[in-house]
């Protein structure tokens, strides 16, 4: 298999897992899907863009604020435990 | 107030809105998550430099503060986010002991998420930010912050000061 051929399996084998763990984080309320997308940072390292399709929200309140951060912590420290290749980061898709 | 406590207060002015009928627009939160990085970012510097510098002459410590690299600061953050300090130099490694302070890891883990999420509020200008995780990512710096600046001095936390600036070069050898 060439080279790159090689880095894309491993790329999907990763999104793979990275989704299976989401999935056994308690679910977000109004969470309505969650997509990978991998990337780089400024600086080189490959890192995933963890994409949360939420509602939009102007005026959250402290209980919407927290229960974003709840499941934000739980499933990054799932990741990180599970020490794959990029980095986890999340981002908030608002769509109504 | 130390500049950290500065920032974390505007940061927090910044997503009240102002009495804007919309809340805070997408400005206010560019610069309130840019805050919230900068004030880990020199609430760290200015622990390390109080470590690693001396007091006279008072100008060297000025100078001391440009030597740290944000993409340096990053690396080590993640092997203490990760829990990965096996990754660390062997100098390093033999500077800590188990286990390291939540205080630490905690910092550590914001600060690699907030320079990734600083990096796209200043130069990702289509990127629209959500109220609720910008809230929360200050809200939580800031917690982290108040917490380090409550922990207590120990071997673990001169030694991850320390590495801030010095792993780079110890894991060359």
């Amino acid at each position: 298999m060439a080279y790159g051929a090689r880095r894309e399996a491993a790329a999907e084998a990763e999104r793979a897992k990275a989704l299976q763990i989401l999935e056994t984080v308690p679910k977000l309320r109004d969470l309505k899907s969650i997509e990978i997308e991998f990337d780089h940072d400024e600086t080189g390292d490959p890192i995933m863009w963890i994409w949360l399709t939420m509602p939009p929200e102007r005026h959250p309140t402290q209980q919407q604020i927290d229960e974003l951060g709840a499941y934000q912590d739980e499933a990054f420290r799932r990741l990180i435990d599970a020490d794959l290749e990029h980095w986890p980061h999340f981002r908030i898709r608002e769509v109504a | 107030m130390s500049i950290s406590g500065e920032l974390f207060d505007q940061a927090e002015h910044l997503l009240t809105g102002y009495g804007k009928p919309g809340g805070p627009d997408q400005t206010d939160m560019r610069r309130a998550i840019s805050n919230a990085y900068y004030a880990l970012f020199h609430a760290m510097v200015d622990d390390a430099v109080d470590v690693l510098c001396p007091r006279t002459p008072g100008a060297l410590a000025r100078h001391f503060r440009r030597a740290f690299v944000h993409t340096n600061m990053k690396t080590v953050c993640k092997q203490f986010s990760g829990r990965r300090v096996a990754g660390l130099s062997d100098t390093m490694k033999s500077s800590f002991t188990d286990p390291i302070e939540s205080q630490i890891t905690v910092l550590a883990g914001l600060f690699v998420q907030l320079q990734a999420q600083r990096q796209l509020a200043d130069y990702d200008t289509l990127e629209s930010l959500a109220v609720s995780k910008i809230a929360y990512d200050v809200q939580t710096a800031k917690s982290a912050w108040t917490s380090w600046c409550n922990m207590p001095s120990s071997n673990n936390k001169t030694a991850f000061l320390v590495s801030l600036l010095m792993e780079k070069h110890w894991k060359r050898d």
